[in-house]
């Protein structure tokens, strides 16, 4: 029968075609599931919980209202203005966050001018779209915020006498993560 | 014989390259998704040990009275916390007495108290506190004197499915992880040496006030490590009242000494291994593995 069929050349040509997409098709199974990690939705929403924890966790240990450090976000909110960067902050910031994560860092605010909400943007990075967002809120005192912080309360008069210095200024500090 | 019924070889040999396939596919598929089932499945109990930590006080029981001072109470049912109540914020007194817990008693009662033994499932774990930098190729443990804040636990396997969660902390009581140093109070001109060895964790000049010269009232400051006219730092009047954070420049220039001259200030120094200085504060990242 062996003999027969090498004889015969008849259907040799449908068995290599087999054997050899049967090879391919174990090649090609074996080096997928073997060099690539898979990375389920499940997998990345994971990940995203931990970034998200340390970015609570980085607005958390920068929130110290009883502090003289510079690095606060009480002290570098305050000082902004125009001119002047909060580097302090910036610097702490890096210091936290792990290498191979990048930020965005904004300041939510109420504009008394335009009665209005409008965002102060610290950075502005080009993020990607994986990205998850921080917030934290801060109490400052109008009266420690520089005279021309976009943040500041500059309305006299009515009941609560905006003007006080010891009106309370409400900030969202919104912190944007990203792994590069 | 003709040559009729040939055909069957090729479609035997199909068949069988087939059924191999098949049979290795379908064994070796599902033991993929098991094993991202297994990885999934250790996050949540990671992330729940390093919020238990990071966030409770802890708890005991015996039944009749219970508290929050579980390192008073080891030989009844605890709960394990680090925290002072604030989040985040944690206190030497716990750490101390969760490290005393683990090396007076064993691996296993640790693992209870943080409901990581069951009768379902065992977890291993280690816990850590390294400083912000530190990864998992090159951890850097934080320190006090000659020995780690807080070590406990197993070596991590290389080989094996583990679940790591990292919380940011800060101490409660910033004295009680530094050496606080206030000999740069002083109403006259006076020049102090401290000894340094790089890397440090944090060393910050903290200046509150000025002191009690009335003739020479402005304050000023210079600071330098082995050239006297290479000022690292040189302000004088109000500039002066600061906090100063050099950690930074030590670690760059890796001086042995760091000299600081003033004239009426009220102030001191702040050196720690334990951490790094932020918000006022010393941080550290607390480490959760468990596998």
């Amino acid at each position: 029968m062996l003999n027969s069929l090498l004889r015969c050349g008849r259907g040799q040509a449908f068995t290599l075609e087999g054997i050899v997409s049967a090879v391919m098709m174990l090649m090609v199974a074996y080096f997928l599931f073997h060099s690539t990690i898979i990375i389920s939705p499940i997998t990345g929403e994971s990940s995203d919980a931990q970034l998200k924890q340390l970015g609570q966790d980085a607005l958390l240990v920068l929130d110290n209202p009883d502090s003289d450090a510079d690095d606060t976000l009480q002290n570098s909110l305050a000082k902004i203005n125009s001119t002047t960067y909060p580097n302090e902050l910036i610097a702490s910031l890096e210091k936290v966050l792990p290498d191979n994560v990048d930020y965005n860092l904004q300041v939510i605010y109420y504009n008394e001018s335009e009665k209005e909400i409008r965002t102060y943007s610290v950075t502005n990075k080009t993020y990607t779209s994986d990205t998850v967002s921080c917030s934290r809120y801060v109490v400052i005192r109008n009266g420690d915020l520089v005279d021309d912080s976009p943040f500041k309360y500059n309305q006299s008069g009515g009941i609560e006498s905006v003007n006080d210095p010891e009106y309370p200024i409400v900030l969202e500090v919104n912190l944007l993560l990203w792994r590069v | 014989m003709d040559d009729v019924g040939k055909l069957s070889i090729d479609l035997i040999i199909g068949i069988s390259i087939f059924m191999v396939s098949y049979i290795f596919i379908a064994q070796y598929i599902p033991s993929i998704f098991a094993e991202e089932r297994g990885e999934i499945g250790l996050q949540p109990v990671a992330y729940r040990t390093a919020a238990l930590l990071a966030e409770d006080r802890g708890y005991w029981t015996n039944g009749v009275s219970n508290g929050t001072d579980w390192f008073n109470h080891t030989d009844t049912n605890i709960r394990i916390g680090l925290s002072n109540g604030e989040p985040n914020v944690l206190t030497m007194q716990r750490i101390e007495g969760l490290k005393d817990l683990y090396e007076n008693t064993n691996y296993s009662t640790v693992q209870r108290a943080l409901g990581l033994y069951s009768s379902g499932r065992v977890y291993e774990y280690n816990i850590s506190l390294q400083s912000f930098s530190s990864n998992s190729t090159s951890p850097a443990y934080v320190s006090k004197g000659d020995s780690t804040i807080l070590t406990i636990g197993k070596i991590i396997p290389e080989w094996a499915d583990v679940a790591k969660h990292e919380r940011f902390v800060i101490f409660s009581n910033t004295t009680l992880v530094s050496n606080v140093s206030s000999r740069i109070d002083t109403p006259n001109t006076a020049t102090f040496t401290f000894d340094v060895t790089p890397p440090v964790g944090a060393f910050v000049i903290i200046m509150t006030d000025v002191n009690d010269n009335s003739t020479a009232t402005q304050p000023w400051m210079q600071v330098w490590f082995s050239n006297p006219s290479d000022y690292v730092i040189d302000v004088s009047g109000n500039d002066t009242i600061d906090i100063f954070d050099i950690t930074d420049i030590i670690n760059s220039e890796k001086p042995t000494e760091v000299n600081i001259k003033v004239h009426n200030v009220k102030g001191s120094t702040l050196i720690t291994e334990a951490g790094t200085y932020i918000g006022g504060r010393i941080g550290a990242k607390l480490v959760v593995t468990v596998w």
